[in-house]
């Protein structure tokens, strides 16, 4: 057993070192005094050589930068997109020395917090004001900023994207001036920030609205795929928050439901999660090749696992931490549409593609009226797909991808898809109302890198 | 027998990984992970970077990252040279993602950081 480990770690470190090298060797080549460093995204599928790297200490600091600089600026919460929205040779923009709680409303349970700050630190500090967020996405790594820009969303059929929490939020636009916004006031500019891809200014606070904090019971059970098709619509609609995963190859998976509790904290035993990640993938490299070998023994296997049941204070019961990265796809589709679709991806996934081991995930989201959610006036079914960060994932996603399409759905802003702005204005029914506002806010395009000027430009159409 | 062990062990702890992340690792090495709570960087900024950016991880035992003023953890990762250090960190390694979580930090900030951890000075 522990050969095997170190065996495998040491594969892993060869494969890092391999990846790395071109990039490492041209910062090495550049010299220590001025050696301009690359940017990459969490998964390392994205990257760029930005000319500046800058966190501004204060509004004023970041109205000043944006007032007098020239060039492209692109936002930086975490780095959690898949999708090439921060890359730019110009300058990066971290907010995350803008972070924490403003002030917050003890009579409306909303919170005014600062865009930079991370998720996982908010449910502290709000649960010290009597407040708690009411959803949180399984990682909880993410800037706020970077959340709402890209309509992140947790799971619960009741239950919206994070932007729909927005009460109000303060803007800074391309020539360094504030905006203010709320259901109130600038209600046009309100309904395309909540959910804007940092395209319309640098977002600096949002008041968020809130709950009471609460303590949910997370339960997580084995079963067989098909049982969790019959299940799925009832126990999405049965449960607060409702996910399942499929596990591929397997014929098993399991669901996962948090439900508001009064029960003392508690927790079963867990098992150590990134050693199996990589125990997993050793299985799919010895089985492979023989697939009905493969689902018999995982599948096998599987059906003697335990429940397991998570009893926390809900901020502590929503993310896990996720030490093993990869590259993700996932499309919103019209909840209808998700289970035929899945059982399609599981089709094609078996036939096609056994080098994939990572689960498929399925989420719950509702309907919003943001003009740039993908739950834009439909209740959704979410459902994601994942390769192993150090292998290939285009040729999966290729595969997947026309599914998703075919199903009606819209992809997640921060996961990998080969939309066009042509596409997205046919999904999109308020497209060229955003991008309007865009047009305003931003005339001369500073925070449109190559990837966003491809969406927005008035070149590749209206917008 | 042993082969099907090695495989049904492979299926169940992979398959948690999405539930589970990293949250329950190996036993902690407590006394380290108390140890490293107790320590700040003397310099006021290169103090805030870390404790916004390095302490999440660094002073979590079950995180897997090497943790703060833990010498022995640290002594063959400074082995390797700063220089390789503040590539791993530029690149990403393992868990940890690119940069860590200090996307404006630049190469004397990182040696720093490194510095401090790997000798809780």
């Amino acid at each position: 057993m522990l050969n095997r480990r170190g065996l495998l770690q040491a594969l892993v470190l060869a494969a890092v070192s391999s990846n790395t090298g071109r990039l490492m060797a041209e910062t090495a080549a550049s010299g220590k005094p001025h050696r301009r460093l690359p940017w990459r995204n969490w998964s390392g599928s994205q990257q760029c050589l930005p000319a500046a790297r800058l966190a501004p200490a204060s509004v004023e600091e970041l109205q000043e930068l944006l007032s007098t600089g020239t060039g492209v600026v692109r936002p930086v919460g975490a780095g959690h997109s898949f999708t090439p929205l921060v890359p730019t040779d110009g300058t990066i923009v971290s907010l995350s020395r803008l972070s924490g709680l403003v002030d917050h409303d003890p009579k409306t349970l909303q919170a005014k917090l600062w865009a930079g700050s991370r998720l996982g630190d908010l449910g502290q500090p709000l649960e010290e004001v009597g407040q708690a967020l009411v959803n949180m996405p399984d990682i909880d790594e993410q800037a706020l900023a970077g959340c709402l820009a890209t309509a992140t969303h947790g799971t619960g059929a009741g239950i919206g994207c994070m932007s729909t929490f927005i009460e109000g939020l303060q803007l800074i636009d391309a020539r360094g001036q504030l905006h203010d916004c709320d259901r109130q006031q600038n209600t046009e500019l309100f309904e395309a920030a909540r959910v804007s891809l940092g395209v319309l200014g640098i977002i600096t606070q949002v008041r968020l609205q809130n709950v009471a904090p609460y303590r949910l019971r997370r339960e997580t059970v084995w079963r067989e795929f098909d049982e969790i098709l019959a299940i799925a619509d009832s126990e999405a609609d049965k449960h607060r928050n409702f996910e399942f995963y499929y596990v591929p190859f397997s014929g098993m998976g399991f669901t996962d439901a948090h439900d508001i509790s009064d029960e003392p904290i508690s927790s079963t035993e867990k098992i150590d999660g990134n050693e199996g990640a990589r125990d997993l993938q050793l299985a799919r490299d010895m089985l492979s090749w023989f697939p009905r070998l493969r689902e018999l023994v995982l599948g096998s296997y599987m059906k003697t696992l335990s429940d397991e049941v998570t009893v926390e204070n809900s901020w502590k019961n929503y993310a896990s931490e996720r030490n093993v990265r990869f590259n993700e796809m996932e499309y919103h589709l019209p909840r209808e549409n998700g289970l035929p679709a899945l059982r399609e991806i599981r089709r094609e996934l078996e036939t096609r593609h056994p080098e994939v081991f990572f689960p498929i995930e399925v989420r719950y989201v509702q309907a919003d009226d943001i003009w740039l959610s993908p739950f834009y006036q439909r209740d959704c079914c979410s459902i994601a797909v994942h390769r192993f960060f150090e292998e290939d994932y285009k040729p999966y996603f290729r595969a997947i991808e026309p599914i998703f399409r075919k199903y009606g759905g819209r992809p997640h802003w921060g996961k990998l898809n080969t939309l066009q702005q042509s596409d997205f204005r046919k999904l999109y029914p308020r497209w060229d109302d955003f991008a309007a506002v865009r047009r305003e806010l931003d005339p001369q395009g500073r925070f449109l890198n190559p990837y966003l000027a491809g969406l927005f430009s008035a070149t590749a159409g209206q917008s | 027998m042993r082969f099907s062990r090695l495989l049904i062990f492979a299926a169940s702890s992979a398959v948690l990984v999405l539930l589970h992340g990293c949250g329950e690792g190996p036993a902690a090495p407590a006394a380290a992970q108390a140890h490293s709570r107790t320590l700040q960087p003397q310099d006021k900024a290169i103090a805030a970077i870390y404790q916004r950016s390095c302490a999440s991880c660094h002073t979590v035992a079950a995180t897997g990252a090497p943790l703060t003023g833990d010498l022995p953890t640290w002594a063959p990762r400074m082995g390797k040279g700063m220089n390789t250090l503040v590539d791993n960190v530029v690149n990403g390694f393992g868990g940890m993602p690119p940069f860590g979580l200090c996307m404006d930090c630049d190469v004397a900030q990182f040696e720093a950081l490194i510095n401090f951890m790997a000798t809780g000075e």
